[in-house]
């Protein structure tokens, strides 16, 4: 078996084209999105002023490596324009362009296209991209016949060996898998969502009733955490299983950090791993959890059990016991009675991960994390302490300390790591974050606002910040400011009452009762909505 | 220490707060400034709790609001004074209502 090389995503961080030279012997082909000038993509992911430019770049450089560069036409749904022959006309003439530029290959969903691609542009490989859903050698034989070069089969089944040996061997097309998409095997959502993106470039609307994209996946998990072992990734320990029926192995890594790509694509040219699963995985309603640790799911046979598993579920057991010994959930998805369980949970398996990596400072935070929830503080403080010996810049480390003195009412205290934490990192919006919160608390009204205004200029835009730039104006009698900041903040977070519920006092103040009531409606109806759907799923 | 809750004082809900019936549940939220509240942080009133609450509009105290419940459940005052006592102590506890004097 040759070493087995992968295809890496671009995530918009040019910096990530210095691991590309650092791992060319590992990497055979870098795909980018075409730019949404011309056509919707899969993802949400700005792509910067500069992308058009920086395409060419990207071509040269891969080119230059030996590396395929691969633009992606990934786009399920182009609305009523998609089948125009202008709208393709536009996307053809870019492709030649960038063929003759060094463009090798195309990865495309929409069949139509890469019918019309094949025709028009003869040289260039085409791939069938993940979004097209081929579970069928019958699906893959009517790619083929439109032109493609390789199939990239769905991910829902990447655990049937024989079907994509089949698809393979019928089709003699080339054949990529997935590697680490995090999304649930037959999500319900999935179809929608990718076709809301595909239109919705970069405008989020206010959506219907409480949903936001990122909570879907949630809304099932909160029902069956243990549907996490359903996600039909392949682990890096079992890559090479996969020789004999694949030949390209893709890597989610879009919307992931270059030091994040850099720690996937580690472990799976070690073929190995035994960390937290989420650190490899792509979904963002993998949000939902806090941990989960594979070096647990490996002494359970995890891949090897799953793999054989008729799905039957309510028989066996076998995930819900993996949930409670490798699982940790994300609090802020539990309720207060579910959270104390969780926490207690966390420091069981986190103290359990600390015997294996004892130098593990981020483990150490979580387990004084989850204490402070206990409202255990001297042993949290013990573990925050251990973090510092071993890193002195753990800025973690600094957080959870100042949000304790905030919760011992010590502010001066709090203000002080705050600040010592700015000294160490000046351009952190998440510190200035916490400072505002501790000037709130201290009633120091306008150093708060410049704290949580920094803030935000430092793209740390939680719900909290504007509610506490809301409070602050409104405590300080400054209403329309405070609505103004709460308007804004209503941009980013449609769903949530408690912005209405501000709202409503500073309506008040200002004697406008009537608009101050269609806030108390918006208001409950998100908060009984909300508590619905909580209600049915805790 | 909790200060004794006096049958003289009078009591309006907190303006940091909303309240509503929801599908026959009487619920009081708190008005979030970001701090630490979280979502659950909500209370629900039964009927009476609902009653008593009502009858906080600045005007009555304590013990006014007592003998007004007397005429509508048939039990001694003493208990229903020990409900509003008890009642009262849990609103303050979470900052929903505000005292504005004694009578």
């Amino acid at each position: 078996m040759g070493e087995i090389r992968f295809s890496l995503g671009y995530n918009h961080d040019f910096k990530l084209l210095d691991l590309l030279g650092k791992y060319r012997e590992n990497i055979e082909s870098f795909y980018f999105p075409i730019p949404y000038r011309y056509l919707g993509s899969g993802r949400l992911i700005p792509q910067g002023e500069g992308y058009y430019e920086e395409i060419n770049e990207i071509i040269k450089k891969c080119n230059f490596l030996k590396i395929r560069p691969q633009m992606l036409l990934n786009a399920t749904n182009d609305g009523n324009f998609g089948l125009g022959k202008n709208y393709f006309s536009r996307i053809l003439d870019y492709l030649q362009e960038m063929e003759s530029s060094g463009l090798k290959s195309v990865i495309v969903a929409n069949p139509i296209y890469i019918s019309e691609i094949r025709k028009q542009i003869k040289s260039i490989e085409i791939e069938s991209s993940v979004n097209c859903y081929v579970k069928t050698v019958e699906h893959a034989l009517y790619l083929k016949d439109l032109g493609v070069d390789v199939i990239t089969i769905d991910r829902d089944i990447n655990r049937e060996f024989s079907l994509i040996s089949k698809i393979r061997l019928k089709t003699g097309l080339k054949i990529k898998v997935m590697l680490n998409e995090g999304c649930l095997r037959n999500c319900p959502f999935r179809n929608m969502h990718y076709n809301f993106l595909s239109l919705n470039v970069l405008k989020p609307k206010k959506l219907l009733g409480d949903i936001s994209l990122d909570s879907l996946c949630s809304r099932v998990y909160l029902r069956h955490p243990e549907k996490v072992f359903s996600i039909p990734f392949i682990p890096p320990d079992t890559v090479s299983l996969y020789a004999s029926v694949a030949d390209y192995y893709k890597l989610s890594t879009r919307a992931f950090s270059t030091q994040k790509i850099e720690f996937c694509l580690n472990a799976y040219i070690k073929q190995d791993f035994n960390g937290d699963l989420l650190e490899i995985l792509d979904c963002p309603g993998l949000a939902h959890f806090n941990y989960i640790d594979y070096a647990v799911l490996k002494k359970h046979n995890f891949f090897s059990k799953i793999s054989k598993c008729d799905n039957d579920c309510g028989e066996c057991n076998y995930c819900n016991k993996l949930i409670k010994k490798a699982v940790i959930i994300n609090s802020n998805y539990l309720n207060s009675d579910a959270r104390v369980k969780e926490d207690e949970k966390a420091i069981k398996i986190y103290s359990r991960v600390l015997k294996a990596s004892p130098k593990e400072v981020s483990i150490y935070l979580r387990i004084s994390t989850a204490y402070f929830n206990l409202k255990k503080e001297k042993r949290a403080l013990k573990y925050i302490n251990r973090a510092l010996r071993l890193n002195s810049k753990a800025i973690g480390a600094y957080l959870i300390l100042g949000a304790y003195y905030e919760r011992s009412n010590n502010a001066m205290k709090a203000l002080a790591v705050y600040k010592k934490a700015l000294r160490l990192f000046p351009h952190s919006g998440e510190i200035y974050f916490f400072l505002g919160r501790t000037y709130f608390s201290y009633k120091k009204y306008k150093e708060a606002v410049e704290s949580l205004k920094e803030a935000l200029r430092s793209n740390y835009n939680s719900l909290e910040v504007y509610l506490l730039l809301g409070s602050c104006y409104e405590k300080s009698g400054q209403y329309k400011k405070s609505i103004n900041e709460l308007r804004s903040g209503e941009i980013t977070y449609p769903n949530e009452a408690k912005i209405n519920f501000l709202l409503v006092k500073c309506y008040r103040k200002i004697g406008q009762v009537g608009q101050a009531n269609k806030e108390l409606d918006n208001g409950f109806r998100k908060f009984l909505e909300k508590r619905r759907i909580n209600g049915e799923e805790n | 220490m909790a200060k004794k809750i006096k049958l003289e004082t009078v009591y309006v809900p907190s303006e940091d707060v909303v309240s509503r019936e929801l599908e026959g549940e009487f619920i009081i939220i708190p008005i979030a400034s970001g701090i630490g509240e979280s979502d659950d942080d909500f209370f629900s009133l039964n009927k009476t709790g609902r009653l008593i609450w009502s009858k906080m509009n600045g005007r009555n105290n304590l013990k006014e609001i007592a003998h007004e419940l007397i005429k509508e459940f048939d039990v001694p005052v003493e208990i229903i004074e020990k409900d509003i006592v008890g009642l009262v102590g849990e609103l303050l506890k979470k900052k929903m209502l505000r005292e504005i004097g004694a009578k």
